[in-house]
């Protein structure tokens, strides 16, 4: 069993903030992703991409090693033997109420 | 092919039911304007887009339209737990209920069911490309219509609003994908008469970005 799940030990990120990091570089990332489909050109944007999807995968990559997985290429991150994918909550769950 | 990601693209926690409500931000969902038309539109329309432009674009605006479909889903499913049937019947869903439950069916608010004539895919690039932006200035309006009902209840009108607000980037990015198509008129002029049933299909797709004259 993965014990310190849900736990947030001191300077950490907690849950909620990992997921509003990971919400906020997500969305600018795919926003500058839409962007560059018909600014190909643009340097500065790219470069902006590349840092919002840089801060993005990392704090994926967090949030899988300490609460699951949010997608399949995340399932290996996740340090634990219950099935995460499925026991973690789904979007439209007010009350997060999956764990390990 | 598409990869989930288990979490919405901006979060979505409504903590009062209203199924009045419910029955009119549903119709983003299942409704002539929704968000399952929108993607099923651009995901359609793609495959005679005759440069890299608007398949990019089309395929984008497409995936991310799936996660709008999901919020709005959201969005409904909380404002109708744990509802009594007296609640129900007070609040007007006693229609949608009797072949529903509360399950979510894609629908608009009148109750007409979603089916593919509210969107075209009519294999002319000009004319595929009109029809999404004006798609995307009709979902608009309708979020406008929804923030006039839902504007003092914080919990719905902001996710609301991060939807309306998508609707006015994705306008603009179909009008620069449309803007690649015009810049490509002048060549042979192909665009006047349905280009991707006459040419389009048996030939390579423009590779440039936007400046080509093939």
């Amino acid at each position: 069993m993965m014990g310190r799940n849900n736990c947030t030990c001191q300077g950490e990120r907690s849950k909620a903030q990992l997921m509003e990091t990971i919400g906020q570089s997500a969305f600018a990332a795919y926003d500058t992703l839409l962007y560059m489909d018909t600014h190909p050109q643009d340097q500065e944007a790219m470069a902006y991409y590349h840092k919002q999807a840089g801060i993005r995968r990392e704090a994926m990559e967090e949030y899988a090693r300490r609460f699951g997985p949010l997608t399949m290429d995340l399932i290996d991150e996740t340090d634990c033997h219950s099935w995460e994918w499925m026991m973690q909550p789904w979007p439209w769950e007010r009350s997060g109420k999956g764990r390990c | 092919m598409w990869i989930y990601e288990k979490r919405l693209q901006y979060p979505v926690n409504i903590t009062k039911t209203d199924a009045r409500i419910a029955k009119i931000i549903a119709t983003q969902y299942g409704g002539p304007d929704g968000e399952i038309g929108a993607s099923m539109r651009y995901l359609s329309q793609r495959f005679t887009a005759p440069n890299r432009v608007c398949m990019a674009v089309l395929t984008d605006v497409a995936t991310e339209e799936l996660g709008h479909l999901e919020m709005v889903s959201t969005i409904v499913h909380q404002l109708t737990a744990n509802l009594t049937v007296e609640e129900i019947e007070n609040q007007g869903f006693a229609d949608y209920y009797v072949d529903h439950a509360v399950g979510i069916w894609p629908q608009s608010a009148g109750g007409i069911p979603f089916n593919s004539c509210e969107f075209q895919s009519k294999g002319d690039p000009v004319t595929d490309m009109f029809e999404s932006m004006a798609a995307e200035q009709k979902a608009r309006s309708t979020y406008d219509n929804i923030l006039r009902v839902v504007r003092d209840i914080p919990e719905i009108a902001d996710p609301i609003r991060f939807l309306r607000a998508r609707e006015v980037v994705h306008f603009q990015r179909f009008g620069e994908a449309l803007q690649s198509l015009q810049d490509q008129l002048n060549s042979k002029n192909f665009y006047q008469m349905n280009p991707s049933f006459d040419i389009g299909l048996t030939r390579e797709p423009c590779d440039c970005q936007g400046e080509c004259v093939q």
